[in-house]
């Protein structure tokens, strides 16, 4: 079990994640990359809180941490992993090792907009009265998949998310697994967003003129031909779009082919020579839902576990298999890429 | 780095885009019938009294520039956000176009900037337009580094229309027939500029009391119910339905009349509280639904409310009642109206008696006496999911302690915001006894009741299932 080794080293958790390439290559060579997944962003929040701690009081009389968690969310793992990289680092700051000292409950919990370390003790001048330390930091994003004994697994990736209602979009560009690039039709707009190193941003854009007709449950679609030329389909509305590097255009005229007729028939993805083809839950918008592949052949006969989406599933398309459900927990509208691999 | 190209990454078959099925679309048309204990006044903005009706009641008929995301943050509604100074003194609001009043008369920046002006304070802020847009400049320093697109999400900020000693809104429904106290009729607005409603009509029924509620929902009288946190395990014998509650988004809590401190005030404040079985009155009376309050924000909101205690400790509410010589009586008042509020002042009379101290309560009479109580129970609905924004409601609405300066970098953060409601905790004012959320009974039809966290209804989302309902049930008695 090395790489559970290498875990429980609890220094490992303190290197960001930037910096894991070079202790695989000069320190650790015999051991796997360690994984970003850690909650890196929690361990370096509750350093800072070490060094709040530090200034308040003598650490070199012991400290004791009790370490909890109200949110719920974080994993044991990384719980403690949390609680050593806070040992290390009183250690590196003169707190000895076997003292009791001071005991400080530091605990996690959030509010609507960031998690934070909480941290309280009793002053010995006033016990009476806690003393109470915080630093805020930001929340974890989580990618769903499902594993399982079905012969397809299904993994869906959340590659974009806005605010605005996200009728379709497409993977332009990537780096490896790193989506770089996504063409997002919105409500009366589609756009290209790119994502740089502080997050994404809208690069073009061209407004999707009006028709006059505005639905509370807005649907469109995009078809794109390699060749960069094709179709958005909106209510009321075929475009013809061009997205060529030199040229981004939308050509748009009304129409009377309802939106159901590009709706119709299963999507379907393949794994080997078999097909199969995606469902979501029948909730309405309120639900979380999931999404689920069966055989083409047998609707009946799923084909894979169901993999849990934070939101309702408000749009599943193919060829690229992909999905835009509104997560519940943060209100926003996100874009997942759906994969499938074979178990065997 | 290797980027593959977009034409190569989208390879979509031009043969047809397909789709599998997803989640429940919504469907159109239905009537739905919503039922309240409250009994609202007033449905004009002009109104003095408008204060007392329930944002979400307004919100249907009436729109302001922003209104709030499920995250709790401001978005465009009649306007958006065109420009604002680096010293925020001035900012300038770009109107939705094509907007109509329910009477077909266009919005235009210069009569929301009229209207505006009437519910906004000029000594803080000037409001003039120019074309399609609406300019705020800024009048007084504290005020002008508050985020003015919140301010303008929440409160009585709405733009209307008055024509014909009529009052009309932009939003999603307009009124059909008001009966202050009873009745609101509404229908959905064919051309609301977020797109029509589902439903075609919405009837509110006002004034149902709390046990007649769960009954009309239970013969399909209702379609939707305000449900009391105290009779919320009776919505269990009502077959098909479901209860949705918010967040905890009320605080109860216990406040001293300002007016009646005494050199003992302190020590009657801290046993009174120490006194109180905080658990009984959340798990026992409020069914569960409560959720016990030793600060002044639900812990979802601070994050931090844990480290208030809760819990009873009546050897240290002896200790400091016996402090204080000679017979220590207070009055307490309370919404009679209110059914919860009854039975929690009703705890707060026994737990009181168990620590030395006489507390009588009593309902509200509107009369002067009212005023000379020594105590009454408080009920704080938080507007705002933004700790910022909600601790600031509750200083002002107790008046505990000096909110933090708009001006100070600190505002922001967690561990100031603790500070701060430590320090109005400490005063004794008020007591913090339970929070509770908004709970509403939904029957089986109802589908796509997703208000935001924080509660409120948004009914222009939901839609009810075909089928559900019989004709016979679709008129009301």
């Amino acid at each position: 079990m090395k790489t559970l080794a290498f875990f429980s080293n609890p220094r490992r958790a303190l290197w960001p994640c930037a910096a894991r390439p070079l202790i695989f290559l000069f320190a650790f060579a015999i051991f796997a990359v360690p994984s970003c997944r850690g909650d890196d962003a929690a361990i370096a929040a509750a350093n800072d809180l070490v060094h709040k701690l530090a200034a308040q009081i003598d650490v070199k009389s012991g400290v004791t941490i009790d370490l909890g968690d109200l949110t719920g969310h974080m994993a044991p793992s990384d719980l403690a992993a949390t609680l050593q990289a806070m040992k290390d680092q009183l250690r590196d700051l003169g707190a000895p090792a076997n003292v009791p000292g001071v005991t400080v409950r530091v605990t996690l919990t959030e509010d609507p907009t960031e998690r934070m370390w909480v941290a309280d003790f009793a002053r010995r001048d006033q016990p009476d009265k806690p003393a109470v330390l915080i630093v805020a930091f930001a929340r974890a994003a989580q990618s769903p998949s499902a594993t399982s004994e079905y012969p397809v697994q299904i993994e869906a990736r959340p590659v974009y998310d806005q605010v605005a209602p996200i009728l379709d979009f497409l993977i332009l560009k990537q780096d490896h697994d790193a989506v770089t690039e996504v063409l997002v039709l919105g409500t009366n707009s589609l756009s290209i967003s790119d994502r740089f190193s502080n997050g994404w941003q809208v690069t073009k854009r061209v407004d999707i003129p009006s028709n006059g007709t505005v639905s509370r449950d807005p649907r469109g679609v995009i078809e794109l031909s390699p060749q960069g030329m094709g179709n958005v389909y909106t209510a009321g509305q075929k475009c013809q779009l061009v997205l060529q590097p030199q040229k981004f255009t939308l050509d748009c005229a009304a129409t009377n082919v309802g939106l159901e007729t590009h709706f119709s028939g299963p999507t379907a993805a393949g794994c080997g020579n078999d097909q199969v083809k995606f469902a979501a839950g029948t909730g309405d918008y309120t639900e979380q839902d999931h999404l689920q592949a069966f055989a083409i052949t047998d609707a009946s006969h799923a084909m894979s576990a169901t993999v849990n989406m934070p939101g309702p599933v408000l749009a599943l398309f193919g060829n690229p298999a992909r999905a835009v459900v509104r997560n519940l927990a943060t209100g926003k509208y996100e874009a997942y890429d759906i994969r499938v691999t074979c178990n065997h | 780095m290797k980027h593959t190209t977009f034409a190569l990454l989208a390879i979509i078959s031009l043969l047809g885009v397909t789709i599998a099925a997803a989640a429940t679309r919504p469907q159109y048309g239905g009537d739905l019938r919503v039922e309240m204990r409250e009994r609202v006044n007033s449905m004009d903005p002009r109104d003095w009294n408008i204060e007392d009706t329930p944002d979400q009641m307004l919100d249907l008929v009436f729109e302001r520039l922003f209104r709030l995301d499920d995250a709790g943050k401001p978005e465009p509604a009649l306007g958006s956000l065109y420009s604002v100074s680096d010293n925020n003194t001035v900012w300038q609001f770009q109107l939705r176009s094509g907007v109509k009043f329910h009477d077909g008369t266009p919005l235009t920046a210069a009569e929301a900037a009229t209207v505006l002006q009437s519910e906004i304070d000029p000594a803080e802020w000037v409001i003039t337009n120019s074309g399609n847009l609406i300019t705020f400049n800024c009048k007084v320093a504290r005020v002008c580094l508050a985020d003015l697109e919140e301010r303008l999400a929440t409160g009585h900020t709405y733009i209307f229309h008055a024509a014909q000693n009529t009052v009309y809104g932009t939003g999603p429904f307009r009124i059909v027939q008001w009966t202050p106290q009873k009745r609101l009729q509404l229908a959905a607005s064919e051309n609301h500029w977020g797109g029509r409603p589902f439903v075609d009509r919405i009837d509110i029924t006002l004034g149902v009391n709390s046990q007649q509620l769960i009954v009309d929902l239970q013969l399909r009288k209702a379609d939707v119910i305000e449900l009391a946190p105290n009779l919320s395990r009776r919505a269990d014998d009502a077959v098909g339905s479901r209860v949705w509650a918010s967040a905890p988004v009320e605080l109860y809590a216990m406040e001293f009349n300002a007016k009646k401190t005494s050199e003992h005030s302190a020590e009657i404040s801290r046993a009174l509280s120490f006194a109180i079985d905080r658990s009984v009155i959340a798990n026992a009376l409020l069914q569960g639904r409560g959720e016990p309050a030793g600060s002044l924000l639900p812990q979802w909101l601070s994050g931090y409310s844990f480290l208030f205690p809760t819990t009873q400790d009546l050897a240290q509410a002896k200790q400091l009642r016996a402090q204080v010589s000679g017979p220590v009586q207070l009055a307490l008042v309370y919404d009679g109206n209110d059914p919860s509020a009854g039975i929690i002042a009703e705890r707060v009379v026994l737990n009181a008696k168990d620590a030395g101290i006489v507390v009588s309560a009593r309902p509200l009479r509107g009369t002067a006496a009212d005023r000379d109580a020594d105590l009454s129970l408080a009920r704080l609905r938080f507007s705002t999911p933004d700790p910022k924004e909600a601790l600031h409601e509750a200083l002002q609405r107790f008046g505990a302690a000096p909110d933090i300066d708009a001006n100070s970098p600190q505002r922001g953060t967690p561990e100031q915001r603790y500070i701060v409601e430590r320090t109005a905790l400490e005063g004794g004012g008020v007591i913090p006894l339970v929070f509770v959320p908004e709970l509403y009974l939904l029957a089986a039809q109802v589908r796509d009741w997703m208000p935001p966290r924080w509660g409120g209804w948004r009914l222009e989302d939901v839609w009810l299932e075909s089928g559900q309902r019989t004709t016979a049930e679709n008129s009301k008695p």
